[in-house]
Formats: structure tokens, C-alpha cells, sequence
């Protein structure tokens, strides 16, 4: 028999250790409702945020996930404070946004007035690496500068005498730029291109 | 690792939220609390009661904090003895716990040879009547003893009685209880 007591009567602790010895346990289902009620308690009870950090840190699962989290917000912490010591940094990220942004609007303005089939004649064959036709747009002449280049190749196809081909395309270039069809430049082409009047072969008779 | 912290800081993981803080305090302490409930009023299913509402309102009440001096086992034991004593109130039977006169129970010890009613009283029955022959003031300090292992200063503060007065109870439950298990079973036992 332990003698768990100190003795401070006679015959104290042989008695004490006996009742002790013999002590009864509650029914477990009386263990059941306590223990249940004391987990119940707890899962009601609103506890402050700082109680509840302190319980879930002293879990090891969650210790490597505080850590990890802290690991990315120091790391962003200092990203930021490298930006902030840095303005120059920044006003070059700012200022080469709105060039890029800017220059989108005036493609897409320029691409819109010309037509793909007027581009593929006009301009030289694209080199393989350029296939892409709304690239090859953005980079093409204006409308001005090819009707005055059809305007040119025309004239030059009559000084070379081939009338035929000068007509062909003068009438191509009209049905291609119908609202500049009535243009001077065009009619003038136009009168000049076509078969000498019979008066003036009268007059030329008259004169022989 | 929770097993080898004290009763104080096992309530305050608790507190916290840690449930198995509380399971290790309840496993220390609740065949002491029963034991002390149930041979104190001799009615196990008023033991069973009484033991649950201190727990209860150990678990449920926040603002019931321990007294600072106080060891956590001798605040526990305390709460079931005012429970006890308000269950009895209720019930219209005065509480024998306070009020109790010394000198009408000092008896002459009985002559009875320690190994031979140790032996005779391996039988819990045996000791449970033996005990519920106390006057319920004796039992009381024995069982806080026996059961709540509190020193005889700690039973004085719990039962608000002077010290010398517990060691006297203490000294004639010993005295009685040697007598009353050393007796052969079956004889008349005068108090």
C-alpha cells in the first residue's frame, strides 16, 4: 500500500490510503455529458481573434502554413518598398503605357481606309515572314500615294505607246476609286487616251 | 505533455479553447470529486447530480474565475461543497456541515489491533458504512483528505472553520473509523 499522505495522526495515513485505494469512478456516460458539454462550451464560445491565432499556431500543421504566409507577405512587403525608394521606376512603367495604348487607336484609323485588294496590288510582295494581312495593313502607304503611283504607271503605259494596257487600267483605276471618277486628273487621262475624233482626221485630210 | 502541466494552466489552456486541456483536468480529479460527493451524502444518484452541475459551471461560466491563492483542487472541491449545501437548503434540511458541536463526539478510541481491521476492511461496503457512521462535519474533513488530498490549512479556508477545529474533526473521524472497522462484522456499533 502507497503511502500517498503524510502522517500527521496516528494511524492517519493507512486510513486515508485505504478510502483512497477504494475510491469509485463516475459512470461513464455521467464522463460523457461533461466532456461533450465542455467541447459544446467551447465551440459557442466567441473567442478574440488573438485567442484563436494563439490555439491554431499551437497546432504544428498550422505552424508551417503561419510561416509560409509570413515567408510571401515579407517578401511582398519589400517588393513594395523597393518600388516606393525607386520613383524613377515607376514613371518609366508610366510613361511608356499610354504610348502603347496610343498608338493602337491610330493603326486600327489608318487600317480601316484601306482595302486589302488595293494593297496587294499596290504594294511590293510581302516578304515571307509577313503573311499576316492585318499586320501588312498597318504598315501600307495611303490611298493618296497609290492612286497618284496608279496615276504615274498609267501615263507612263501611254508615253510608252501601249494604249491598250493604259486604258485598261485607267478604266481598273476608276472602278476602284469610284468617287474620284470625275476627278480632272482622271477626265484629262481619260480625253487623252482615247481614239483621235473624226474631225481632226477631217482637218488632217483637209490639210494634205 | 499536458499531463505534466499543473490543474492552473490546464483551466487556462481551456479557457482558451483547448478541449483537451479540459479532459486531462476532468481525468485528474473526477474519482476524487465523486468519491468525496458520493460519501459525503450517501446518495449516489445526488452525487451524480451534484458532480455534474460543478463541472457545468466550471465549463459554462467565464466570469468564475479561481481565487488567485487558491490551488484549483481545493476551488473545485469547494464549488460541489456550496453546491451540496444549496441542494440541501433547497430541499428544507439544514446544513449539518456548519453547524456542529465538537465535544458531543469525543469518544474514547476502541483497543483494536490496526492489522486486523485493515485486513477485515477490504470490503468497500464495509467502509462505506463505516464512513457514513461519521457525523457528516468529520466525514466531510476525512473525505477532503482522503479524496481532495488538501492539507489541513486548505480544508480551514474551504469549510471557513479555524484550523485547529478541522484537525480535531479529522482526529476523532480517524479515531472512529479505527474502531468501527476494527469491530467484527455484524456487532452494534454506539457512537
Amino acid at each position: 500500500m502507497n503511502n500517498r499522505f503524510d502522517s500527521r495522526l496516528p494511524g492517519e495515513a493507512e486510513l486515508l490510503n485505504l478510502y483512497h485505494e477504494t475510491a469509485e469512478a463516475p459512470p461513464a456516460a455521467l464522463d460523457a455529458r461533461i466532456l461533450a458539454a465542455a467541447r459544446q462550451a467551447v465551440a459557442e464560445r466567441p473567442q478574440p481573434w488573438y485567442q484563436r491565432l494563439l490555439a491554431a499556431l499551437s497546432q504544428p500543421r498550422h505552424s508551417l502554413a503561419f510561416a509560409s504566409l509570413a515567408a510571401v507577405a515579407l517578401t511582398v512587403g519589400l517588393l513594395g518598398r523597393d518600388l516606393l525608394e525607386k520613383p524613377d521606376a515607376t514613371r518609366e512603367l508610366a510613361a511608356d503605357a499610354p504610348a502603347v495604348t496610343a498608338s493602337a487607336p491610330v493603326m486600327e484609323r489608318f487600317a480601316e481606309q484601306v482595302e486589302p485588294r488595293e494593297l496587294a496590288r499596290a504594294l511590293p510582295a510581302p516578304a515571307p515572314q509577313m503573311k499576316s494581312a492585318p499586320a501588312a495593313a498597318r504598315v501600307a502607304p495611303p490611298n493618296e500615294m497609290r492612286f497618284e503611283l496608279a496615276l504615274q504607271e498609267i501615263r507612263a503605259l501611254q508615253a510608252d505607246g501601249r494604249l491598250e494596257e493604259a486604258r485598261e487600267r485607267l478604266a481598273q483605276l476608276r472602278e476602284d476609286y469610284p468617287q474620284r471618277r470625275w476627278q480632272p486628273q482622271l477626265e484629262a487621262l481619260q480625253r487623252s487616251l482615247e481614239p483621235a475624233p473624226a474631225a481632226t482626221a477631217g482637218e488632217a485630210a483637209g490639210q494634205d | 505533455m499536458l499531463e505534466q502541466r499543473d490543474d492552473a494552466d490546464l483551466l487556462r489552456r481551456y479557457r482558451r479553447g483547448d478541449t483537451e486541456a479540459f479532459g486531462v483536468l476532468y481525468a485528474r480529479h473526477r474519482v476524487g470529486l465523486y468519491s468525496f460527493l458520493k460519501g459525503l451524502c450517501s446518495d449516489a444518484q445526488l452525487a451524480e447530480e451534484i458532480f455534474q452541475e460543478t463541472w457545468l459551471s466550471l465549463i459554462r461560466s467565464d466570469s468564475q474565475q479561481q481565487p488567485e491563492r487558491a490551488r484549483f483542487r481545493s476551488w473545485l472541491y469547494q464549488i460541489a461543497r456550496h453546491r451540496l449545501i444549496d441542494h440541501w437548503r433547497r430541499q428544507g434540511r439544514a446544513a449539518p456541515l456548519e453547524s456542529f458541536d465538537e465535544s458531543v463526539h469525543d469518544q474514547p478510541q476502541g483497543d483494536g489491533e490496526p492489522e486486523a481491521w485493515l485486513q477485515a476492511s477490504q470490503d468497500r461496503e464495509r467502509l462505506e458504512q463505516a464512513l457514513q457512521e461519521l457525523p457528516e462535519e468529520q466525514r466531510e474533513v476525512f473525505l477532503l483528505r482522503a479524496h481532495a488530498e488538501l492539507e489541513l490549512a486548505e480544508i480551514a479556508a474551504l469549510t471557513q472553520v479555524p484550523a485547529e477545529t478541522v484537525k480535531s474533526r479529522l482526529r476523532y473521524a480517524l479515531a472512529k473509523l479505527r474502531r468501527l472497522l476494527a469491530a467484527p462484522l455484524g456487532e452494534e456499533v454506539c457512537r
